[in-house]
């Protein structure tokens, strides 16, 4: 969990910690709250189609702390909308600047880009590292999830559950996590092997 | 048109881009603050990328997913990722097919046990452990079998049986009774050569020229034909000894005079003088360690020339060669 400036901000640390304050009291929950806010910003931006949704929400979050301190005297409740607010306008002016970048799309799109052996084969060190880093249970559970197809996925499930003693709700929620991390993991690792 | 407060249709649509723009305006306000909006989001987006994974989607869904999640670099990394884990999952899956029964109401202690045993990895490591045993216990048996062969063997060596099997009792009883006429045999035998010894001590360079007979089986007296030979004198003449085999003579003693009793024991062969192999026997020792005799079948000395070599045992059980003696049979 980050509790400092991001890349390419030009806020200064003091402003920074404005904005933290502002979020929460307790610099700890301000930063579990910021972080919570960006990875939110990130997600919206992402579902609208942005190919650079963290530079936007990087830019949103910046925006909001250069007028923390007018916020400060007359903003009141959530911080969330807020922010929401600054990152529809930074989206409508990122439509306008980057049209290219949103595509046309006809209604039935061929498959996706084809792959490049070289990215699979990186692909699979990722893989086999962000699962070697995993605690085993969590490893085996998030494959054995995935070891049935079509109907037998369902019951598969609910007896994946059954073992646990837990729902299968609660299950489907505990892989959510489980690849989110996986996730996390497969896009910092071929960050790094890109680089 | 639908609910803007999230339910799992709405999240979906909204994925997928069908939701119109006030409405994805407000489950996107309500994704920053409602943490179980959130959370809900992030698994449809989970179900979906798995539907498009598994080739589960529409025709149209599957449009707008790529259109939705393709050309966004990281929600392509996404799928590519899940694509992976799952292609993953397919390949090193255990081939152990699951249960399909219907899910117990209640754990019995014996449900417990039975499903740790269901596991591959025990169920594995037991058929190891099985294999293991049966191979241990088959090594073993046969080791087993081995050593009571051994044993056997060694007691055989040792003493007669105690309890000697039906079968062979007939057996033992005629190599009694042989035993027994070839001691009477050897006794009477003995006698004479005593008696001979005596001569052939007081005329012993001369007397070893000349094989002393015993009766033969024409007179009805005995089976048995002994003579004496000494160590290499008769090849030092040019002479071999000559030896007439009565006709009837079961078995032929030969005394082999000893220049030295070094040993304890000895082994005498038996061989033509071309080299053939006819008798390899144990020599009994007598006469004070004197001499050495030698037993052999009559029936095994064809007329020709003979050469026996005989060695001395030592005590590390090891032959070591001390003389031969030459004879010529004559029938």
């Amino acid at each position: 969990m980050s509790s400092g400036p991001r890349k390419g901000w030009d806020l200064t640390q003091e402003a920074f910690d404005e904005l933290l304050a502002w979020l929460n009291p307790e610099r700890e929950q301000a930063a579990k709250k910021y972080e919570d806010v960006r990875t939110r910003l990130i997600r919206i931006f992402m579902h609208r189609g942005c190919t650079t949704a963290e530079d936007l929400a990087d830019k949103t979050i910046n925006q909001v702390a250069r007028k923390v301190h007018e916020l400060k005297t007359y903003y009141e409740g959530d911080p969330a909308p807020y922010f929401y607010g600054v990152a529809r306008n930074i989206h409508s002016e990122y439509f306008r600047s980057r049209p290219e970048e949103v595509p046309v799309i006809p209604e039935v799109l061929s498959a996706p880009p084809a792959e490049e052996p070289e990215e699979s084969e990186r692909e699979h060190n990722c893989m086999e590292r962000c699962l070697g880093e995993m605690a085993p249970p969590d490893c085996e559970l998030l494959l054995d999830y995935y070891r049935e197809d079509g109907g037998a996925k369902i019951e598969h499930h609910k007896e994946l559950a059954r073992r646990r003693g837990i729902t299968s709700n609660a299950l489907r929620i505990y892989v959510c996590r489980l690849r989110a991390r996986f996730k996390k993991c497969m896009r910092e690792c071929l960050e790094a092997e890109a680089a | 048109m639908s609910s803007h407060r999230g339910n799992g249709g709405s999240i979906r649509r909204y994925l997928l881009g069908e939701l119109p723009e006030e409405e994805r305006e407000l489950v996107e306000q309500r994704l920053m603050s409602d943490d179980d909006l959130y959370q809900r989001l992030l698994l449809a987006e989970d179900d979906l990328i798995d539907e498009y994974v598994s080739g589960a989607l529409s025709e149209q869904d599957r449009a707008k997913f790529s259109r939705r999640f393709l050309h966004v670099p990281e929600l392509r990394q996404d799928v590519r990722s899940v694509t992976a884990l799952r292609n993953y999952a397919l390949k090193t899956a255990p081939k152990v097919t699951t249960e399909r029964s219907p899910a117990p109401t209640s754990f019995s202690l014996f449900d417990r046990v039975r499903k740790i045993f269901m596991r591959p990895v025990v169920g594995f490591a037991l058929a190891a452990a099985l294999l293991a045993a049966v191979g241990l216990a088959v090594l073993l048996a046969a080791q087993n079998s081995q050593l009571r062969k051994q044993v056997e063997q060694l007691h055989a060596r040792q003493s007669p049986p105690s309890v000697p099997q039906p079968e062979q009792r007939d057996e033992l009883a005629a190599e009694r009774l042989h035993n027994e006429q070839l001691s009477e045999e050897l006794q009477r035998q003995k006698e004479l050569l005593a008696e001979e010894s005596r001569k052939l001590q007081q005329a012993q360079g001369q007397q070893m020229q000349t094989p002393t007979p015993v009766p033969n089986s024409r007179s009805g007296v005995s089976s048995v034909f002994a003579f004496a030979l000494g160590a290499g004198a008769v090849r030092e003449s040019g002479e071999l000894k000559r030896v007439s085999v009565p006709r009837g003579a079961r078995e032929v003693n030969v005394r082999l005079d000893l220049a030295a009793n070094d040993y304890r024991s000895y082994r005498a062969v038996l061989q033509t003088v071309e080299g053939r192999e006819v008798l390899s026997s144990r020599g009994r020792r007598g006469g004070g360690g004197t001499f050495v005799q030698l037993n052999i079948p009559a029936r095994l000395l064809m007329p020709g020339d003979y050469r026996i070599r005989l060695s001395g045992v030592n005590p590390s059980g090891e032959a070591e060669e001390i003389d031969s003696y030459y004879f010529r049979v004559l029938k």
